[in-house]
This record gives structure tokens, C-alpha cells and sequence, in this order.
């Protein structure tokens, strides 16, 4: 009885989510996937053309995206995750060093559900996360 | 950020110190900084004729590999993402790289060392080339980068300044910022 509420316990703690992490710095990526892995599906993209293509082909339930990218920025993939039915109310972070008022009143007109200001903090994140997928 | 004209090059110039950075696009001035274990790296788009330059220490406290990544990697993040925003071309950026002295044996665990570790790694896994560096060795070392051509110059410094240098980067360690807010919004 004990072990079947403990691996229920387990099992409600861990909410395993499919995200997308799209930023062109590949350490960032990798910081991301180590402090994410543990917990849910991460796969990764290098720039924004790449992400929106990614999330186009397949469903995620959590996009982070960086803000300065080049060619197309974390705004766009913003507007073009939100333009697709299956993504209107599903969560996308944006995830910059940018901290400017005016920057992240552009990010929430574009339908972002957040925004984190690097260097993150993994705990701060991973509860961030569950916080918006519950 | 003030500057002062410098009779010697005949331009304005403007100083960093450790844990700041300075971006600029067609202007003609000399940033310079000093440097002993800490390490700066000079970004230059010579297409777009912008230029940045950081000055950076990894904790020398922290055994964590997530720690020395954060502090590191921030510095050279938020230096190329004012170049980005400035107008330049990622692929254009090109580094010259230069510090990470190893003098004072009260500094533990190498850490001019392992500012020059990180840099040339980080270097090769963001995919910007190093075009020129002086790093490593037993004296600090005055910087100017010229923000319109692109050139560096180096002087080296006496062991009795040298000792003064360290002992200030010692100290301005806890400036660096820690972790950034998050914000969820309605």
C-alpha cells in the first residue's frame, strides 16, 4: 500500500511535458536540457526558423525562446506560434537578458506567457514551467 | 560612460571594469580596460564597423560547472547581443581575446587558468573566431581597443601595479549579477 502511494507521489510530481527550447547559443540550449532533462522531453532548436518549422511539424506543450536571434527573432516565433490553432493556449516563455520594461510589453502583445531574464535559475525554472503548464 | 581624451591616440577613450561591457557602432574611440586574471574579449563586425568589449571573471569560490557557465557565458551573451541589436551580423563577429594572468598565489584553484579555459571553449562551441589573444602568463596587462579598425593594443604591466590589480578584481567579484526575475504575465 505504502510503495503504491509512493509511486503515485512520484508519479503526480513529475509532470513530463514535450518543450521546445530555440535559441541560437548552444550553451544556453545545453544549459537548458541539463537542467530540464530530468523532468520532461527537450528537444532543441538554433535559430528561429528552425523552431517555427519544429513546432510546426509537431505538437509541443512549451516553447522557450530567446529574444535576440538572427535574421528572425524571438517576437516572430512568438506571432507564428500564436497564429496556429493548436498553439492559442498553449504556454510559450521568452527567455533573454533583455530586462527592459518596453521589450517585455512587446513580448506579452505578442502573446508570450512570460518572460525570464538570464542567467536563469534552474529551480526558478523548472517551477516557472510547472507553474504554467498546470 | 565617461570618456577622456588621450593625447597618445589622439581619440576619446573609455573605461571598463569587471563585470561591465560597451557597445558602440561607427564611433571612433579607444575602450580600454586592465586586466589581470579576469579576461576580455574584444567583438568586432568589421562589415557593420561595430564593436564591443567585455571584462569578465569566473567565481573563484564555485566548484559548479552550472555556476562558472552562468557567469561566464553572461558576459559574452550580453556582449554579443548588444552587437546584434547594434546591427551586426553574427556570422561577421570576430574576437580578439585577452588577460587570464596567473600571479597571485592567494587566488585559488587557477582561476586566470580557467578564464582562459572557458573563453577559448566557449569560442569554438558558439562558433566565433579568435583572431588574436594574448592570455595566460605571469603579468597583467592594459588594453585599448580601437571601435573603428578593430586593432588592439597591449601593454604590459609591472609586478608591483600588477599586485593592485588582482587585489581589485578580488573585490569587485560580488558586483557580478546574480539570477535574472522571471515574469509571468496575465
Amino acid at each position: 500500500m505504502r510503495i503504491a502511494l509512493a509511486i503515485r507521489i512520484i508519479f503526480l510530481e513529475k509532470i513530463m511535458a514535450k518543450i521546445l527550447v530555440i535559441d541560437d547559443s548552444r550553451t544556453i540550449r545545453e544549459m537548458l536540457i541539463f537542467s530540464l532533462k530530468a523532468q520532461h522531453t527537450v528537444d532543441e532548436a538554433e535559430n528561429g526558423q528552425i523552431g517555427i518549422d519544429m513546432f510546426k511539424r509537431q505538437t509541443y506543450d512549451l516553447v522557450i525562446t530567446d529574444l535576440n536571434m538572427p535574421n528572425i527573432d524571438g517576437l516572430t516565433v512568438i506571432r507564428e506560434y500564436r497564429k496556429l490553432p493548436q498553439y492559442r493556449s498553449k504556454p510559450i516563455l521568452m527567455l533573454t537578458t533583455e530586462a527592459d520594461a518596453t521589450k517585455k510589453q512587446q513580448g506579452k502583445e505578442a502573446g508570450a506567457t512570460g518572460w525570464m531574464v538570464k542567467p536563469f535559475d534552474p529551480a526558478k525554472l523548472i517551477a516557472t514551467i510547472a507553474k504554467v503548464l498546470g | 560612460m565617461k570618456t577622456h581624451y588621450h593625447p597618445k591616440f589622439g581619440i576619446d577613450v573609455l573605461n571598463i571594469t569587471a563585470g561591465e561591457h560597451y557597445v558602440c557602432k561607427n564611433k571612433h574611440i579607444m575602450i580600454t580596460t586592465i586586466l589581470g586574471s579576469c579576461v576580455a574579449a574584444c567583438a568586432f563586425d568589421p562589415i557593420k564597423k561595430i564593436a564591443g568589449m567585455n571584462h569578465f571573471m569566473l567565481p573563484i569560490s564555485s566548484n559548479n560547472n552550472l555556476d562558472k557557465m552562468r557567469y561566464g557565458h553572461h558576459a559574452m551573451e550580453v556582449l554579443i547581443n548588444d552587437m546584434l541589436v547594434s546591427g551586426a551580423i553574427k556570422s561577421n563577429i570576430v574576437l580578439k581575446v585577452f588577460g587570464g594572468a596567473n600571479v597571485n598565489r592567494n587566488i585559488s584553484k587557477n582561476i586566470g587558468r580557467q578564464n582562459v579555459e572557458f573563453i577559448r571553449e566557449w569560442a569554438v562551441k558558439e562558433n566565433f573566431p579568435i583572431i588574436a589573444e594574448d592570455l595566460d602568463g605571469e603579468y597583467a596587462r592594459r588594453i585599448y581597443f580601437n571601435t573603428l579598425t578593430g586593432k588592439v593594443n597591449r601593454l604590459m604591466i609591472g609586478q608591483d601595479k600588477a599586485n593592485i590589480v588582482f587585489h581589485k578584481e578580488e573585490t569587485t567579484q560580488n558586483t557580478i549579477p546574480q539570477y535574472g526575475d522571471v515574469e509571468l504575465f496575465d
